[in-house]
């Protein structure tokens, strides 16, 4: 079992000025696997990305990723990307006055010194590779475009495509259909899927509330609450877990039985 | 940059494509104009209307020195969003040990007839401090004019950048330095001069810099301040178009993005501050001998943010904006001075005020404006500085909040 | 030379000899003499019956050729004493030439002073007598001792006067009500009883001084040392040098001390109300020096309007100033507020330049209403004086005043702050400006009420700052770049952290001047500040806050 895990959480604590967002929680994911996590607000849900990326320094617990099993609880937030984690923010942030194709440049795969970096060439390779993502994320058209122009979708997008540029084995997508129209959140639960079909070595970590979206996109779930993992299991299982039912699912779904009555 | 083999159809190899070549335009014109007016000059005609004075051409070198470090300031203000306000640290420390290089040549010419510099022996000093020993040698004194400013800026930039202070706090520390470097010129006048700092100079390489041959060793300065003018502006237009200049860029739009894409931003910060920090020494070293002082009052809080304003006016993040930014506030600022000497503080403290508010793009905004209306082109600095983009952050934010109500009633 | 005549020092030359034995001679004849002569005066000395005539012969007998007669004259118009002594032993002092006689008229003078009905006369004079007493004592009472005469000026004093003197001392010690002038009057009869001829007493002044250990007194103590022969008496007089050394050194650590903590608490009024603008709007004001230093000139304008239409209350203009000074500096910060920076708080960094523009506006426009030079704004007169603690270390009223100001403000600072919905208001925006907006909190309102809190509090402490050093349109410049370091020593967000910057930097700095000098120690001051943000970014109030959107990440 443990060979096939990319990330362990382990007993992780975070405290805000006295106030616990995560208390010794517990999360494990496994290679090439889709995961959602689904919680109330407050959960802890953004607070454990903060965490994997090194946002967020814990004050106990480690976190472990990878195949050399490396503890990265204290590494640097580049290091922690260099080393094969993305992240998209909730709230999209990318770099506005750039074109839509140089933010993608800027996240490729590649040596990131300020030396190497000075004298960095691109070869055909990564506009072939810039080329895919664009694709991918359905921005072919507007690639000269500079990204703070886009909608707030195609922003999205942009950094969803900015991540996947950086080919990381472990992504961290916080809400990445918040604010989105309802077109947009379908399109991007194929775009999702169509990166969870051929993940290969690679695993996602999908935050988000948005229960059709997370039906669209779920494989397996992850309920946290209160800064602890409340259970796991298929979307169906979480539906019917009687915790979940009472802590979360079920206040939404009488409400919804309210609005329809 | 081009690989011929292959056609670049997604990504632009030239990210700023069309604004580079128009300004690559005008910079050219720029420098030819710099060059033609010295050789115009030259000629032997004598009351021709392109002549300009000795007087004025000196001044113009003045100018031109002021302009290199306004090529590195906008380097690292106008492109990656670092404003110093202690610039006048690094151009301080260039012109010092130029000044330091240039006072050892007088030899024992000076008032005193001694190997010391006339104010050292007048502090009652006996014996040549040891700092200043290896700035007999030009080969010493000439790399220490870049040397000593980058590693200053590097110590600072590490101090700073690597605990991740930026923005306001770190000019109001720039402005602390420029404070400590005043503060130590004066404090210890015997090494440094104290407030009449140096001066009296004889000769740089061999050349008079007093009596009758002074315009032509000024006209040779000129030219020299020109060409290492023309080798800032590549470089920093070099730097500028590489992939680095895009780091540059996205850390001004957004420093933890670029930190989350897996660089080290605090480095990327350093290099362009202590690029910043040499083209100042390097400034200062030309200063130096086409003014023949340099004391702390060139050196202090009030002439360092005088420098930002140079980049203000000419237009941030433009690669000519601060070479005429530099040129038309100096020369608005000796015009000023010869016409209504007590009004020039009012003009200057409008400039700031009007230049910020209302033209944050400069001379160069206002010139896209124009060419603007001409062409009907959408420019890459528009979002960067302009007023529009309070509206699109605020649109931005209503966004969120809708978001976060949202985000609510579906998790309540 | 005078055979009755104290001689207190001797000439090295030939006449040496002779006027010792002429000192030896006489002496027993001297004092009879002397005796004899007191006993008319000793009862008029301090009344007022003596007649008109009197008076006018001394003064006429002032005018002679000869000096014995003109010492004579001036020994009994000391005794006399009244303005019209005093006018004429004035003229004489500007007239006469002999040193010993010089020395006799301003003795005389320093006596009738002491009789004087103003107390700051009266403190004078004692002082003066005590300065002389301590040279007199210094250079005396040994006979046949003429070993220091190379050191000291030769000075002889006529020994009735030197008695009459004392007597005047020792009367003026009885009558005497202020403290301050009986203390200097005690010192001076000591300093004489330092030089008397009795061992005894002599060890018994010298034990008085180590007791003291006032530092004015080590020279007069060094060079009691110098020529003391007796074993008790040196070693009282080491141990009362030693004591005043140790003295010295705590009262100048204390008054350094006390010197950096006023230049605290003005720093922290100046750096309150940058730090609060810049925890609520994420903009520093590089005008903000300019505020204080206005603040300077509303204090000179309130005390010329005071000196020339209500000069009989002119010490109550500070009750003008102050207000004022707050309205007008708060009025011009909300302006600023509202014409300039409302539109770049998308731009923090433009804002300072913006800022800078304003603040050199403003010092234009000072130099030009009130000239380019600084002037003193005199304080009110309540404010003069102050008290001592402790020998040698003074705290004036000024100071203390300044500083017991400042804990009112930064206490009233807090209450609004904590205790107020207006403050709850204002922390709202401070921790998030969207949400609180969200809320319905006007933010407009509390950016411009900040901004002008913070002004006011600037131009107060320009008030403030009238009082410590002279005005100058510069004044302003002079102090803010150490502001802008408590702000950034101190971090944003806590009041307890802006007083902890403020007193950590005022005090370090004090320190390093005392050791270094006032630039360096300034320069080395601010290289500690900078090296210290390289461990704690935010400064001493850092929290740890869920997204890194404090102090330090506002970017331009």
């Amino acid at each position: 079992m443990r060979k096939e895990t990319i990330l362990y959480v382990e007993n992780v604590t975070v405290s805000f000025d006295g106030f616990l967002a995560l208390k010794d929680l517990n999360f494990y994911m496994g290679y090439n696997e889709l995961r959602v996590v689904i919680g109330p607000n407050g959960a802890g849900k953004s607070t454990m990305l903060d965490v994997i990326c090194g946002r967020t320094r814990p004050v106990k617990g480690r976190v472990i990723f990878g195949k050399d099993e490396l503890s990265i609880t204290k590494m640097s937030e580049h290091g922690i990307v260099q080393l094969g984690i993305g992240r998209k923010f909730q709230t999209p942030s990318l770099f506005t006055n750039l074109p839509v194709h140089a933010n993608f440049e800027l996240s490729l795969r590649k040596k990131r010194g300020v030396f190497s970096t000075l004298f960095a060439k691109l070869t055909s390779e990564d506009d072939d590779k810039i080329h895919e993502i664009l694709e991918m994320v359905g921005l072919v058209e507007k690639r000269h475009e500079m990204a703070g122009s886009l909608s707030h979708g195609e922003k999205q997008w942009v950094e969803l495509g900015m991540v996947l540029s950086q080919d990381p084995q472990l992504l961290l997508l916080d809400e990445p259909v918040a604010g989105m129209s309802i077109e947009e959140t379908d399109e991007t639960a194929k775009i999702i899927n169509r990166i969870a079909e051929s993940l290969g070595n690679k695993s996602i970590v999908v935050i988000d509330h948005d229960m059709d979206f997370v039906e669209k996109i779920a494989r397996k779930v992850s309920v946290l609450h209160d800064g602890t993992l409340l259970c796991e299991g298929t979307f169906k299982e979480v539906q019917r877990d009687e915790r979940v039912i009472e802590k979360y699912l079920g206040r939404k779904k009488g409400k919804e039985e309210e609005s329809k009555t | 940059m081009a690989n011929t083999n292959h056609e670049k159809k997604w990504s632009h190899p030239a990210l700023t494509g069309s604004r580079v070549k128009e300004w690559s335009i005008t910079g050219g014109v720029l420098f030819a104009f710099l060059i033609g007016i010295p050789l115009l000059s030259a000629l032997p005609s004598d009351d021709a209307w392109y002549k300009i004075s000795n007087f004025r051409l000196n001044l113009l070198g003045k100018f031109l020195s002021f302009a290199i470090v306004a090529v590195g300031l906008n380097l690292a203000w106008g492109y990656t969003g670092i404003l110093s306000l202690g610039q006048g640290v690094y151009f301080g420390l260039g012109a010092y040990i130029m000044g330091m290089y240039l006072l050892l040549k007088v030899g024992v010419a000076g008032h005193y007839e001694s190997v010391l510099p006339d104010f050292m022996v007048w502090n009652g000093l006996t014996e040549m401090p040891l700092f200043w020993r290896p700035m007999y040698y030009a080969a010493v004194a000439l790399p220490l004019v870049i040397i000593v400013p980058v590693v200053a800026s590097i110590g600072l930039g590490y101090l700073t950048f690597k605990s991740r202070v930026r923005g306001v706090y770190f000019a109001i520390v720039t402005q602390a330095t420029a404070m400590i470097l005043m503060l130590t010129l004066i404090g210890n006048q015997p090494y440094t001069g104290g407030t009449n700092g140096l001066n009296d100079f004889r000769t740089i390489f061999g050349m008079p810099l007093r009596g009758p041959d002074l315009p032509k060793t000024e006209f040779k300065l000129y030219l020299a301040t020109v060409v290492i003018l023309f080798g800032a502006y590549v470089l920093s237009r070099w730097i500028v178009r590489s992939k680095l200049g895009r780091v540059l860029t996205a850390i001004r739009d957004d420093e933890q993005r670029v930190r989350f894409t897996g660089y080290d931003v605090a480095n990327f910060k350093i290099f362009i501050f202590a690029v910043a920090a040499a083209f100042a020494g390097i400034g200062g070293a030309c200063f130096v001998p086409q003014v023949g002082i340099i004391a702390p009052a060139n050196v202090g809080i009030v002439p360092s943010i005088e420098m930002t304003l140079w980049v203000a006016v000419g237009g941030r993040g433009t690669l000519v904006g601060p070479v005429i930014g530099a040129i038309l506030v100096n020369s608005c600022k000796s015009g000023f001075s010869e016409l209504y000497p007590g009004s020039w503080l009012y003009f200057l403290g409008a400039l700031f005020l009007g230049v910020v508010v209302l033209f944050p793009q400069g001379v160069a905004g206002i010139a896209r404006f124009f060419r603007r209306s001409r062409v009907g082109e959408k420019t890459l600095a528009e979002t960067t500085v302009t007023t529009d983009g309070g509206k699109k952050i605020n649109k931005f934010f209503s966004k969120l909040t809708l978001k976060k109500h949202k985000g609510k009633t579906k998790g309540s | 030379m005078n055979s009755n005549m104290f001689i207190l020092n001797l000439n090295k030359n030939k006449s040496a000899l002779l006027n010792q034995f002429y000192f030896n001679f006489s002496k027993q004849i001297a004092i009879f003499l002397i005796i004899f002569l007191l006993l008319p005066f000793a009862n008029v000395a301090y009344s007022e019956t003596v007649s008109e005539e009197e008076l006018d012969y001394y003064v006429s007998m002032l005018s002679s050729e000869r000096a014995k007669v003109r010492k004579r004259a001036i020994i009994e118009l000391a005794k006399i004493g009244g303005s019209k002594a005093e006018d004429a032993l004035n003229d004489l002092w500007n007239d006469e030439m002999v040193e010993d006689i010089i020395f006799a008229i301003e003795l005389a003078l320093d006596t009738i002073h002491l009789k004087s009905t103003d107390t700051s006369t009266r403190l004078t004079g004692a002082k003066e007598i005590g300065a002389k007493a301590g040279t007199l004592s210094a250079t005396s009472g040994l006979e046949g001792e003429i070993q220091a005469e190379e050191l000291f000026q030769q000075i002889v004093v006529d020994p009735s006067q030197k008695r009459n003197v004392i007597d005047t001392l020792h009367h003026a010690l009885e009558i005497e009500k202020n403290k301050k002038v009986k203390h200097k009057i005690e010192e001076a009869i000591q300093k004489f009883r330092l030089g008397d001829s009795d061992a005894k007493v002599r060890r018994e002044a010298a034990e008085y001084f180590g007791e003291v250990a006032d530092p004015d007194n080590v020279m007069v103590l060094g060079r009691a040392l110098y020529k003391e022969k007796d074993e008790e008496v040196r070693a009282a007089l080491e141990k009362a040098v030693a004591n005043v050394e140790w003295n010295e050194q705590v009262a100048i650590t204390l008054k350094q001390l006390f010197n950096g903590f006023t230049i605290s608490s003005q720093y922290l009024l100046i750096a309150l109300g940058l730090a609060i603008t810049f925890g609520v709007m994420g903009v520093i004001n590089l005008a903000h020096g300019e505020f204080m230093m206005l603040g300077c000139y509303v204090a000179l304008v309130s005390q010329s309007i005071f000196a020339s239409y209500f000069q009989p209350v002119l010490g109550l203009y500070w009750a003008l100033a102050i207000p004022l000074a707050f309205i007008f500096t708060a009025g011009l910060g909300w302006g600023l507020e509202r014409g300039v920076i409302r539109f770049l708080y998308k731009r923090p960094l433009d804002t300072l330049l913006a800022t800078w523009g304003v603040s050199l506006i403003l010092q234009q426009a000072i130099r030009n209403y009130f000239g380019a030079n600084n002037i003193d704004v005199p304080s009110p007169s309540w404010l003069l004086g102050g008290i001592d603690p402790l020998v040698g270390l003074h705290l004036p009223f000024k100071r203390l005043y300044i500083i017991g100001f400042t804990i009112c403000v930064v206490t009233a600072v807090y209450w609004l702050f904590y205790r107020t919905r207006f403050g709850l208001k204002i922390r709202a925006v401070m921790q998030n400006r969207n949400m609180a907006n969200c809320l319905g909190i006007s933010t407009q309102r509390v950016n411009a009420f900040t901004f002008a809190l913070g002004s006011g509090l600037a131009g107060v402490a320009g008030c403030n700052m009238s009082l410590l050093s002279s005005v100058g349109p510069s004044t302003g410049q002079n102090y803010i770049v150490d502001c802008f370091m408590v702000v950034v020593l101190g971090g944003v967000g806590k009041i307890v952290g802006t007083i902890a910057g403020a007193f950590g930097l005022g005090e370090t700095n004090a320190i390093l001047e005392f050791f270094t000098s006032p630039n360096i120690g300034k320069a080395v001051a601010f290289i500690l500040v900078i090296i210290f943000l390289r461990f704690r970014p935010t400064g001493f109030s850092a929290t740890s806050v869920r997204e890194d959107k404090g102090i330090v990440s506002i970017t331009g």
